[in-house]
């Protein structure tokens, strides 16, 4: 079920949101709490349950269940994979917390590793050793790189004692919460047991819908109205150059940034989505973009750009390798390997690889630049320059992250630095207006968590380190409501040509 | 706050069951059941255009046909809308403007249903192309997911079916119609003038032509899927008027053709042995037609200055008359065409034994109609506009993504298994 599918907007939303705040309101907290885990386990479900051939099923026998199950086998090993977890996390509890964390961590980037990696290391070791070994083919569980890392926060959080294990069903809904399974944010275990645990809190419905689906309106717009229209000028470029054909160069520019800003219109438009609907129920989720396209250096992308993740990586991989305790050139080192593996966390591709060693050179760089380099280059007016820079290079950047192959991504690169020509045959003028209005939209208008900084809660932005300037501010007014029920509407009549999430994929 | 929320759920609540209410009662698609209002929804005149996908979608959803034509607008338009004669009746369910992308959709979906014994299809160049995936009704459609329930919501509350309604009330109310494919009679020069701006504008299209070999993988994938399962698959190549057939060739593309044609017969002899519950016609589970190439239908010559009477076989170069379709249905179902060694007979069933032959029989048909004082005037046609070195037609390629691939398998691995179809 994907958000802006008519059975989430329409079926399964209003029942959640309604069975929620009943059972709340007339059974209790706890009650409704573990409805909102089983609405979140039928939500991850249906993808399989949708999908399955039911009528090969031949009345009520064994061979029956065990079609069944195998049908609902990712939905399943979600479920084992936090029967597991919370079991591990318990018995830290009782005994000594650095092995069991330790079995814990290699659980669950073994399972992460079997499903996502196995088949693409098989090839590799294939390729090089001239071996024969087999390629399993198993097909990557829906969210599974989301979900094993928010066990390993689970784990980690309760060993280094920030939480306590809870409830099984609440750390079940920890995992598998609808509004953010499928593509994050990702969830520390603390900054959402103290909401779970929290059985006094009044609910102001009132304010949590308008809100949520002010927050969410905007996501829902973000991802429908726009990153959907731009998306045929990036898929032209990157399918022409997987054909052979070599684009020129504004041609391949073209391509590229349409990838750049569908990439950013369609993520950060899911993350507000995830806010706008987690906050309808009355839960605060961390904040994952800022403006990325504003940053001035590579540095400042990554605390603007899926900053959950950045967090993650930095908390759980940076840090633990020493971070920048050990001189520039350690730092450097640990920089690269947590940016290779971040790459590599995206797709069991090299293409993912290189785009994550892309981004540890331009962080080296920028420390580098930072400490030594001349001072105050791209300061006041001139820092347009310098965000000016950083766009280009991400974009350079998306390109191996898009690109199905190697030699496609070379191929756009050569047409991106001029090396096959102009290429201005087949442009389409709709493409370059669609970009205009794109960049016009992520360096002319704040950002979502900037546009709601009145109604976002303070740790929220704190996290995210987002101090927001003055400027367009989301008030609750009836003409923004009309607004809103207006952004809403258009989103909702133009929904129905969707593509799923990019970050659906990994 | 609490009057912020209200205002925003009630304005947006309203907003929706007022777009939707009147979408659904209008409906220009002919699929929400909702009853004829004298004077405004009479007749309904959008149901053959772009949205006929909404409607064709809705009726392959439902099931119940023996048999399903498939195509783009020659299909729409050059059959006759209830065929005669095919066995257990067949439905015509063309759709103007589409491609593989949305035929191998339809062709899933139709074989969900267990009654569905063959599929017929029409072929050419154009369903192989670049171009547009997809109308935009195509994604309101049933197409989509099979689902009629979402489809029928998706439909009502689509700003497309809001234009189409509001085309229709004003059709029911000035009394217009949207497009009259041919006439009874013409003023002279217009047949003419329509086939010379129809070559003229092929001529630049066929320039910027790009062949997408995904979308015939696309089509193999559905092919052996339905094969499998039973459903008696019959392709037809369309017959072209020799002006456009002529303007393919001059424009560069004839490889394009002929290589389509070959790869289509490959294709369809990969999957002839396996065996349909029940065939409607010759030749096993998959069947190829060629109607194309400068055969007696196309080579009848174009209309003259001063003619008015209709041309007897095409409308314009691109699009043949319905009694044109009726005989080439009557071929397919009862004709063994490959056994035949008369090349010049209307349509003949290609398999890779007698390619070969049946691709020298064309080429030699294309000679001798240059030769023609109607082959001269379309070479006279055609070199001026060469002449002028016109620009290719050239458009944004679309190509087939990640769910477009996931959605075919999804909708392939609801067609009815071959064991349940043989119990119907």
């Amino acid at each position: 079920m994907i958000f802006n599918s008519f059975e989430f907007l329409f079926l399964f939303l209003p029942s959640v949101l309604a069975l929620y705040y009943l059972t709340r309101q007339y059974i209790s907290h706890w009650t409704a709490l573990s409805l909102l885990a089983a609405a979140s386990f039928f939500f991850y479900a249906w993808w399989d349950v949708s999908r399955a051939p039911w009528y090969e099923l031949t009345g009520f026998n064994l061979d029956s269940l065990i079609q069944t199950l195998w049908f609902v086998r990712h939905v399943l090993l979600l479920l084992g994979s936090v029967i597991i977890n919370h079991i591990i996390a318990r018995l830290m509890r009782r005994w000594r917390t650095q092995p069991l964390l330790a079995i814990g961590i290699i659980f669950n980037l073994s399972l992460l590793g079997f499903f996502k990696y196995a088949d693409f290391f098989a090839e590799n070791i294939n390729a090089l050793a001239g071996l024969d070994m087999p390629v399993l083919g198993l097909g990557l569980p829906l969210a599974i790189s989301f979900f094993s890392f928010q066990q390993i926060s689970y784990l980690v959080d309760v060993a280094r004692h920030k939480t306590d294990p809870g409830r099984f069903f609440a750390h079940a809904l920890f995992v598998s919460f609808f509004p953010h399974i499928v593509a994050g944010p990702l969830i520390q275990h603390h900054q959402i047991a103290s909401q779970f645990n929290d059985t006094t809190r009044k609910d102001d419905i009132w304010d949590n819908l308008g809100v949520g689906l002010s927050i969410f309106a905007v996501g829902l717009a973000k991802k429908v109205l726009i990153a959907e229209s731009i998306e045929p000028y990036a898929t032209s470029l990157f399918s022409l150059a997987e054909r052979g054909d070599a684009p020129g160069l504004i041609a391949a520019w073209i391509g590229a940034i349409a990838y750049a800003l569908q990439i950013f219109f369609d993520f950060s438009g899911y993350s507000d989505m995830a806010l706008g609907l987690a906050r309808c129920l009355g839960f605060r989720l961390p904040i994952n973009f800022n403006g990325p396209y504003k940053s001035a250096s590579i540095v400042e992308f990554w605390r603007r750009w899926h900053i959950t993740l950045s967090h993650f990586l930095r908390d759980h991989l940076y840090i633990p390798l020493g971070g920048n305790r050990n001189g520039e050139g350690r730092r450097s080192i640990n920089l690269m390997i947590t940016m290779l593996l971040g790459g590599l966390w995206h797709g069991a591709a090299w293409t993912f690889v290189i785009w994550g060693g892309l981004h540890g050179l331009g962080l080296t760089v920028a420390h580098y630049w930072g400490k030594w380099g001349p001072k105050g280059w791209f300061d006041g007016r001139r820092r347009i320059f310098a965000i000016a820079l950083t766009f280009i290079f991400t974009t350079i950047a998306w390109v191996f992250f898009r690109a199905a192959s190697w030699d496609s991504a070379l191929s756009i690169l050569a047409g991106m630095f001029g090396l096959s020509g102009l290429g201005l045959a087949g442009v389409d003028p709709n493409a370059i207006l669609w970009i205009l209005f794109g960049l016009w939209i992520v360096w002319g208008l704040p950002d979502t968590p900037e546009v709601f900084a009145d109604q976002l809660d303070e740790q929220s932005m704190k996290d995210a380190q987002i101090k927001p300037r003055p400027g367009l501010r989301w008030k609750f007014s009836k003409r923004l409501a009309l607004i809103a029920a207006g952004i809403l509407f258009l989103s909702i009549l133009n929904a129905w040509k969707t593509s799923e999430f990019i970050y659906y994929a990994f | 706050m609490r009057e912020f929320t209200s205002t925003l759920l009630i304005s947006l609540l309203a907003a929706l069951v007022g777009f939707a209410g009147f979408n659904a009662l209008v409906d220009p698609f002919g699929v929400t059941g909702a009853p004829t209002i004298p004077g405004l929804t009479t007749r309904e005149t959008r149901l053959l255009e772009d949205g006929g996908r909404v409607n064709v979608g809705d009726r392959l959803a439902r099931g119940g046909d023996g048999s399903i034509l498939l195509g783009s607008s020659r299909t729409v338009d050059g059959f006759p809308s209830a065929p005669s004669g095919w066995p257990g009746d067949i439905h015509n369910a063309g759709m103007r403007g589409t491609n593989m992308f949305e035929l191998g959709r339809a062709m899933a979906l139709g074989s969900r249903s267990a009654e569905l014994r063959c599929v017929v299809i029409g072929l050419d160049l154009d369903e192989f192309g670049t171009h547009s995936k997809a109308k935009a009704t195509y994604w309101l459609s049933a197409l989509t997911d099979g689902n009629r329930a979402f489809s029928l919501a998706r439909v009502a509350l689509s700003p497309n079916t809001f234009a189409a309604s509001v085309q229709m009330l004003a059709d029911n109310i000035g009394g217009s119609t949207p497009r009259t494919p041919w006439a009874e009679v013409y003023e002279a020069g217009a047949q003419l003038a329509r086939y010379e701006g129809g070559t003229r504008g092929i001529y630049g299209y066929y320039l910027g032509y790009r062949y997408d070999p995904d979308r015939l993988d696309y089509f193999e994938r559905t092919l052996a899927a339905l094969t499998s399962e039973g459903v008696q698959v019959i392709g037809f190549i369309h017959p072209l008027h020799a002006w456009r057939e002529e303007a393919m060739f001059r424009a560069g593309r004839a490889d394009d053709y002929l290589t389509l044609r070959s790869e289509l017969t490959e294709l369809f002899a990969q999957y002839a042995p396996q065996n349909p519950i029940d065939a409607c016609g010759p030749g096993g589970g998959a069947v190829l037609w060629d109607f194309s190439g400068f055969q007696d239908v196309a080579t009848t010559a174009a209309p003259l200055a001063d003619q008015t009477l209709p041309h007897p076989t095409f409308y314009e170069p691109s699009h043949y008359l319905p009694h044109v379709g009726q005989s080439m249905l009557d071929r397919m179902q009862n004709s063994d065409g490959v056994l035949s060694s008369d090349t010049s007979a209307f349509g003949q069933r290609i398999t890779p034994d007698n390619l070969q032959t049946s691709t020298t029989a064309m080429l030699a048909r294309r000679a001798a109609w240059l030769d023609t004082d109607d082959g001269a005037r379309a070479t006279a046609l055609l070199d001026a506009v060469i002449a002028t070195d016109p620009d290719p037609e050239l458009s944004m390629p679309h190509y087939l993504n990640r769910d477009d691939w996931r959605g075919l398998d999804d909708a392939l691995g609801e067609i009815t298994p071959r064991g349940i179809r043989g119990e119907r």
